[in-house]
């Protein structure tokens, strides 16, 4: 084993963007060895670095930006950049990924940049072959996604840009960074904690190589995973329609009558994606697959515009052609709706954009309240000036920019029916409706919501097979086992039936995985992971960095990386009393089913099930600490240099 | 050992090129045993200037390239192609419902 790490660069960047200052620190083998990389490392970082009891818009709060493990690797879909923080929403443990960006800021030299403090004026950072300077950017400043990444283009050629529009220079809490003008890092209010540090962008580049361990090995099974993926049957698929994928007759039974049921016929608006909106393909580096879309209008008033989206579903249809039910002989004014939430910096999935038309339908808004907008389903001239007003902050739109609770005190008593939670907005009867859930009552995907670490409110949630109802017991199985659940275990979580699982255990194993893959920088979607089980993982990574690990290693890794996030969260009194939904919102058997999968899911993890904190015995046998790892914070001050 | 002559036998198709970057690394591992896009023998610049239509990328060999068509492997976008034996592209099939946790 080497003494050296193969395939991390070994370098976190500490800028203080008040003092103008850097600090390079050596990455300790430590933390390769017991967080995995990325994600993991983090998430220490943030627990060691921000106070309990900090302002998210304050100088403490830190931004950790962060590149896998793989990175720069041929591992299949390792290019996702994570963004993480304290969240503006619920001040809980937020982190957003992209799959653009993380490339070169590993190139430019560093495995982690970890920015604090406000700046006095408008600045970009340049992390530039090891070194990184901070540039004025009033000149950004007001300028829109697309502006701001052409502009930093020309000025620091084959710069990686990430940047935030005007959303996240006002703090809108539901501002994002957009990655190279399309990648989104939507989740977690990250725009907002830029905007809060005067932080209108980074620029990244650099050559720095990835050296590894054993390098023959390592490419040899990066290739074969490489040909894993291109074999699945899906990947054409992905590669034509996206994440539009999701929503096709063969992703499940029953996925074409729950789209239609929330109002879009899928079958001709897939035609229409593909013959009319499609114009070419866009991947993140290091993928073979290439699900995201460019997207060209070939007709109407938009014709010749051309818009490259990372998301078909979440980005576009998801909000538009359902929620604001643009109809769809005006489908290029949805995607001129997606394309100016990107340009702007908001979220479309967890803002006021998501959630207007049910309220304004129900009638608790009248054109009174919205100064004259007419926010009826379909149309889109007013919801473009919505939009506007979200982003800008100004008239009836930026009223509702806010976390729900605030919006709730604001119009009471009209919005008393609704529920707020974790800082959206939850309504009883639509819900039971239709769209609240499918499948199972408590499926993974809808317990995550509960549970779920990270910051977002309810769209919050670990991918796994079960987002799709409808799977069968051998195949369930087959999942349990590629990521790296015990035999002993197997029959415990798995009945054999078709969705037949235990949700609480399940869910603790389906966060250990994606936590890994989060760690390793690695892309989640199905048509990457399922060429990556856990054995596999563990072989490159013990290939690629030196480090021998198995694969209980790396699980164990993960559940150290959740308890600390879970550690982050119990600061800010996150405990299980606020993991329920509001009083009134489930009826007595949904709690009570709820209640059971919380029990198991807290006794998976070693944490007290009546309160939902970690356990002494679960910390000990982690090797983790309730207080901060002094040598964090002496880390992040030592030396400084001044880059201003 | 060359195999090919790139000017014979192999074909950039820039348009194809969706700037995956894993020609780059695989072109750095065969010839230094390190994944390092500055050094491969192939390289892909973004189309970022003035009136850039997005999205587009221009793959080229360079000098140093000795043809021996390692980079080809990786290229699943018929960016790069070899004349004599392209590789076909993944093909839409009729898909069926999925049946294990690898699909959709």
């Amino acid at each position: 084993m080497s003494e050296k790490l193969g395939a991390f660069v070994g370098k976190i960047a500490f800028v203080d963007l008040t003092q103008k200052t850097v600090t390079v620190a050596d990455l300790p083998r430590e933390w390769a060895e017991k967080y995995i990389g990325g994600q993991g490392i983090a998430t220490r970082l943030c627990y060691d670095l921000i106070p309990d009891d900090c302002d998210p818009y304050g100088p403490e709060n830190r931004i950790v930006m962060s590149a896998g493990t793989f990175i720069n690797t041929m591992v299949p879909g390792a290019s996702k950049l994570l963004l993480n923080t304290k969240g503006p929403l619920n001040r809980r443990y937020a982190t957003s990924s992209s799959g653009i960006f993380a490339d070169k800021l590993k190139a430019g030299g560093f495995d982690h940049v970890v920015v604090s403090g406000v700046s006095d004026r408008p600045v970009y950072l340049l992390i530039d072959d090891g070194e990184i300077t901070i540039h004025d950017a009033s000149h950004l400043w007001g300028l829109d996604t697309r502006e701001t990444t052409e502009a930093l283009w020309a000025e620091q050629p084959g710069g990686s840009v990430i940047t935030i529009g005007p959303a996240g220079e006002r703090m809108a809490p539901n501002a994002i960074v957009l990655g190279q003008g399309h990648s989104t890092s939507g989740s977690g209010g990250l725009g907002a904690i830029f905007g809060s540090k005067k932080l209108k962008a980074v620029v990244a580049r650099g050559s720095h190589p990835v050296h590894l361990a054993d390098a023959n090995r390592f490419h040899g099974l990066a290739a074969k995973t490489i040909k894993d993926v291109m074999a699945g049957p899906y990947v054409p698929w992905w590669r034509e329609l996206g994440t539009l994928v999701q929503l096709q007759e063969f992703a499940g039974p029953g996925a074409v009558e729950r789209t239609e049921k929330m109002g879009l016929d899928i079958r001709t608006w897939t035609d229409i994606y593909r013959n009319k909106v499609k114009d070419r393909s866009m991947t993140c580096p290091g993928c073979p697959v290439a699900c995201k879309q460019q997207i060209g209008i070939t007709e109407g008033d938009h014709a010749g515009k051309l818009i490259p989206m990372s998301c078909s579903l979440g980005t576009l249809t998801a909000p538009f052609l359902t929620g604001a039910g643009i109809p769809l002989d005006h489908y290029d004014e949805a995607i001129i709706c997606a394309e100016m939430c990107n340009r702007l910096g908001i979220s479309t999935l967890s803002d006021a954009i998501s959630w207007i038309h049910r309220l304004y339908e129900d009638g608790v808004f009248t054109k009174e309240d919205t100064d004259g907008l007419d926010l009826s389903k379909g149309n889109y001239k007013d919801l473009q000036e919505f939009i506007r007003q979200v982003a800008y902050g100004y008239g009836f739109g930026g009223e509702l920019a806010k976390p729900f609770e605030e919006v709730q005190e604001a119009y009471r008593p009209q919005l008393d029916r609704y529920y707020a939670w974790k800082g959206h907005v939850l309504r009883k009867e639509s819900e039971a409706e239709g769209g609240r859930h499918w499948g199972k009552r408590w499926s993974v995907l809808f317990f995550s919501h509960v549970i779920d670490p990270r910051a977002d409110g309810p769209g919050t949630a670990y991918g796994s097979p079960t987002w799709m109802p409808g799977r069968s017991g051998s195949s369930l199985k087959r999942y349990g086992r590629a990521i790296g659940i015990p035999d002993e275990e197997i029959d415990k979580i798995f009945t054999g039936e078709t969705d037949g699982y235990d949700t609480g255990l399940l869910t603790h194993r389906v966060e250990l995985y994606n936590l890994i893959l989060y760690s390793l920088g690695t892309c989640q979607r199905s048509f990457i992971s399922h060429a990556l089980p856990t054995q596999r993982i563990a072989q490159l990574y013990t290939y690629g960095t030196g480090v021998e690990v198995t694969q209980e290693d790396l699980l164990e890794s993960a559940e150290r990386i959740i308890t600390l996030q879970r550690m982050f969260n119990l600061r800010e009194g996150y405990t299980r009393d606020r993991e329920v939904y509001p009083a009134g919102y489930l009826d007595e058997r949904e709690e009570r089913e709820l209640n059971a999968c919380l029990d198991a899911y807290y006794g998976a993890h070693g944490w007290d099930i009546e309160t939902g904190i970690p356990t002494d015995e679960t910390l000990d046998r982690l090797g983790i600490s309730r207080e901060r790892d002094p040598r964090t914070f002496e880390m992040a001050n030592g030396p400084a240099v001044s880059i201003a | 050992m060359a195999k090919f002559d790139k000017d014979v036998d192999f074909e950039i198709n820039s348009d194809a090129c969706v700037g995956c970057n894993l020609c780059m690394m695989a072109c750095s591992f065969v010839k230094h045993r390190v994944y390092d896009q500055s050094i491969a023998y192939i390289t892909v610049t973004k189309d970022t200037g003035p009136n850039y239509r997005p999205e587009r990328y221009f793959p080229k060999f360079e000098e140093e390239c000795d043809s021996c068509g390692f980079c080809l492997e990786f290229c699943y976008f018929g960016a790069i192609v070899n004349k004599q034996r392209p590789k076909p592209l993944p093909e839409l099939g009729e898909p069926k419902m999925s049946k294990t946790y690898t699909e959709a």
